[in-house]
């Protein structure tokens, strides 16, 4: 274990009040200790013979961390939907809220410690005595605030065993870094500014505004996001730990049930594996089999934050997912495959467009917003004239050259494709990301999208 | 598509020392070779009374050093050199005429294009003032107040109008336009003023006209003087992005100075303010609120009506009026800030480039109108200093004059 890595992990965010920035960092510190004695109490417990025990561990260790998500991101969203609700029966009340700074990370901290917890019980790993370790998997820096969500089964060996840094990992770590650097700071930050522009507006907001907005929000998240996997995952390489694969070319997905194996894998398998599947996952008819999917991307939707255009994101999935379901049922999926290209890439095309429209619903303001702009690209098109900023150069420039390494990707079904190419070739690449990179330096910087989830 | 495969094929090649090697010299010199490419492909123009570049050209220059695009646009023969190099000088300070009601009250306005245009519209909604305008493009508040002093003409005014904006406030500590505006320099000049006790000390480069910037800026020893003075007392000089080097030539190092650039620009703004307003203590604004008393003293021991224009920008709130609203309640000193006509956080108040539209302009003017109004039906009352407020000398330091 690096002795560096838990303070590493635990500073905030530096532009708060800095009246309560010296107290935070300990506070984030404390729950940190207090989900890693948790975890460590459970694995000597569950060694004990009793199967109650293991079952009233189990709660004890999920109520536990379910609590302190609960209370750090959920309890005002809960208590104000709650008396709006009492208003709308003609109860007056005012929701008792409580001031505090979300923990940066407390998401993919809390499901990656429950993995381990349930993972025990469920028998599909050792615990471990070994404190340190089991902080370490809590806390590891490089993917502790944005994921790739790791399980205890595979990253804890990552820590315990003897590691030896090739220099195909390391080589391999920094073109990672340097693709996530590439998405994030050239093409990501390059189109916030759009985005910005018209889903803050208060202004006049035509459809194409809208499209165009919805359009570059759907690049700049998932270059955002798989910026900072690419990063976390590079920068583990760098240490001789491989950290799993959260993103595989999800806009190349041609259906709901592909999109989820593409998109955030970390997040859809840890809810396939711990909720879905606990739910009863397929073992049923169709309904149950709907009604499961719906709980879990309902909840899938409330994970990403306490608002209720998240939880209709998640709803909207969920809905995407069960009529695929319907439509696929009893289906041989592999035998549907088509080999035509054409109709290959129309069927990409047209699920993106329902991706699209889940993004609209993800990075609205509100649910006003939701309506107002539903409207505009569906009932109400008027206008045609795109009056938001244009991206910054960097990611114009960018984008196509994304757009050509993950088709190539995608056409040779290879991650490593790119090992392929003559070396000339390779470097000119690497020298185009990079020089991309620099153009992008000049950007204003934003915040990874998935720090404050 | 199946899910892709992580095994590698039979004909990729294991990484060794050599080929890993090779790939970073490929790099290199792909890195090189884009450099080359984008220099020949987008080359600025090297013809300064050229003003129309294209956006590439020019996207690619902001990285240059400031000496070397002073170096690009600058000609000592003024017909030879960049139009843009020939504003803002305090010798000679220009004033602008508007016009108006002949034999109206004259109204004289100090500061940047917000300001003029503000002139140019209190003539469009009024027929009974005369307006004149001294001003430089994106002029700060020291940079307004200096010219001001230098104004010869100013007694012929019955009130001045001083402009300051919140989008250049924190540039109130240079002595140019040239550090604070790495990307597009200009070589005018501006008087630093330096806090000293109530009042203000006045620090002055050895040059206040084109004439006598060129023949500095051509001699290396003197120019190289200059460079101190910037270093010791412009808040924003810093000499990797003011010196001229070798690294201009490399399109991709100019990117990195370009991002260098505006992280310090980043660094420096925000040590003077963030998203809840400008930190009162920073010797910024504490220099605003000097140089807003010391105007209006000023203004009122020469018998002219002192205003301050206060400019709110887009996304800025009413955050420069609030740094500024003691002084001018505590030394009764008249204002017009633009939050109270035009909401700072509408974007459809404002033009792309960041003025108000012309609609509001006129709003302003008319504000204004009432302003002077009030001021000028005082009588005498109006160019009293207020029992409160402190005194506020201006002394000049010698050290560093001409």
């Amino acid at each position: 274990m690096h002795p560096g890595a838990i303070p590493a992990a635990i500073v905030g965010d530096p532009s708060r009040p800095p009246i309560v920035k010296p107290i935070l960092p300990w506070v984030f510190l404390g729950i940190l200790v207090v989900l890693a004695i948790a975890g460590i109490w459970y694995g000597i417990v569950t060694r004990m013979p009793e199967h109650r025990r293991r079952k009233a561990s189990l709660l004890t260790s999920v109520v536990c961390q379910l609590s302190l998500l609960g209370v750090f991101k959920y309890f005002n969203f809960f208590a104000e939907t709650f008396v709006t609700g009492l208003h709308g029966l003609g109860i007056e009340a005012n929701p008792v809220l409580i001031s505090v700074i979300l923990p940066v990370g407390i998401s993919f901290y809390t499901f990656q410690s429950l993995s381990y917890a349930i993972d025990i019980y469920r028998r599909q790993f050792e615990p471990t005595d070994r404190f340190f370790d089991f902080a370490l998997f809590v806390s590891y820096f490089p993917q502790m605030v944005a994921g790739p969500i790791e399980r205890a089964r595979h990253l804890l060996p990552e820590f315990q065993k003897r590691r030896v840094i090739t220099l195909a990992q390391s080589s391999r770590g920094l073109y990672l870094i340097m693709l996530g650097m590439f998405k994030k700071v050239a093409i990501a930050d390059g189109v916030a500014p759009s985005v910005n522009q018209v889903f803050g507006s208060t202004g006049v907001v035509t459809s194409a505004d809208v499209i165009g907005g919805t359009l570059l929000f759907a690049v700049q998240i998932y270059c955002d996001f798989s910026g900072y996997s690419d990063i976390a995952r590079g920068v583990s390489k760098l240490f001789g730990i491989d950290l799993m694969l959260n993103f595989n070319l999800p806009y190349f997905a041609k259906s709901p049930r592909e999109f989820w194996r593409r998109w955030h894998i970390s997040l859809s398998t840890w809810l396939s594996d711990y909720l879905y599947k606990t739910l009863g996952g397929n073992r049923g008819g169709l309904a149950f089999i709907c009604r499961n999917l719906m709980i879990t991307m309902l909840l899938g939707g409330l994970w990403h934050g306490a608002a209720w255009n998240y939880v209709l994101w998640g709803f909207y999935h969920g809905s995407l997912l069960s009529v695929h379901r319907v439509w696929t049922y009893g289906r041989d999926n592999a035998a549907t495959e088509s080999r035509n290209l054409l109709l290959g890439a129309a069927k990409i095309g047209f699920f993106f467009l329902f991706t699209l429209y889940g993004w609209l619903l993800f990075r609205a303001n509100s649910l006003s917003q939701v309506v107002d702009f539903s409207r505009l690209i569906f009932t109400d098109f008027g206008s045609l004239d795109y009056g938001a900023a244009i991206p910054r150069l960097s990611a114009l420039a960018g984008i196509p050259v994304l757009a050509a390494m993950e088709l190539a990707e995608y056409n040779l079904d290879n991650r490593y494709w790119y090992r392929r190419l003559p070396l000339p070739l390779f470097g000119l690449l690497c020298a185009t990301l990079l020089f991309l990179t620099l153009m992008g330096t000049s950007n204003e910087p934003a915040q990874f999208i998935y720090f404050q989830f | 598509m199946s899910q892709p495969s992580s095994s590698t094929s039979s004909s990729e090649r294991p990484l060794t020392r050599r080929r890993a090697a090779l790939i970073v010299l490929w790099t290199l010199l792909g890195l090189a070779l884009i450099d080359v490419g984008v220099n020949v492909a987008f080359a600025y123009p090297s013809d300064p009374k050229i003003t129309s570049v294209g956006q590439l050209p020019a996207y690619f220059e902001y990285g240059r050093s400031i000496e070397g695009k002073l170096d690009r646009i600058t000609r000592a023969d003024p017909s030879e050199t960049a139009p843009i190099t020939l504003v803002g000088w305090y010798e000679p300070l220009r004033s602008d005429a508007i016009g108006g009601a002949p034999g109206g009250p004259m109204v004289s306005f100090y500061g940047m294009s917000h300001s003029v245009r503000l002139s140019q519209a209190l003539v469009r909604t009024t027929h009974r003032y005369q307006s004149r305008s001294v001003g430089a493009p994106g002029a700060t508040a020291n940079w307004a107040f200096g010219a001001f002093l230098r104004d010869r003409d100013r007694k012929q005014s019955k009130v001045a109008v001083l402009s300051i904006m919140s989008l250049n406030a924190p540039m109130v500590a240079t002595m140019t336009a040239m550090t604070w505006n790495s990307a597009f320099p200009m070589p005018y000049t501006t008087d630093r003023f330096v806090l000293a006790g109530n009042g203000l000390r006045t620090v002055r480069l050895p040059y206040e006209s084109f004439g006598s910037f060129t023949r500095l800026f051509y001699n290396e020893t003197a120019w190289a003087g200059v460079r101190q003075q910037f270093e010791r007392f412009d808040a924003y000089y810093d000499t990797f992005l003011f010196r001229r080097s070798i690294l201009d030539r490399s399109a991709t190092l100019r990117l990195v100075r370009r991002a260098y650039g505006l992280h310090l620009e980043r660094n420096a703004r925000a040590r003077v303010m963030d998203d809840r307003g400008f930190h009162g203590g920073t010797e910024e604004i504490r220099l605003l609120n000097g140089i807003v008393r010391a105007f209006a003293q000023q203004a009122r021991s020469d018998g002219i009506v002192p205003v301050i224009f206060v400019i709110n920008n887009y996304g800025y709130g009413a955050h420069l009026y609030d740094a500024l609203k003691d002084t001018l309640a505590t030394c009764e000193i008249p204002y017009l800030s633009s939050h109270t006509i035009v909401s700072p956080s509408d974007p459809r108040n404002y033009l792309p480039d960041t003025h108000f539209t012309d609609t509001n302009d006129d709003r302003l003017a008319m504000a204004l109108e009432q302003v002077v109004d009030a001021q000028l039906a005082r009588g005498r009352t109006a160019f009293q200093p207020a029992a409160r407020c402190p005194p506020s000398p201006v002394a000049r330091d010698t050290a560093v004059s001409s």
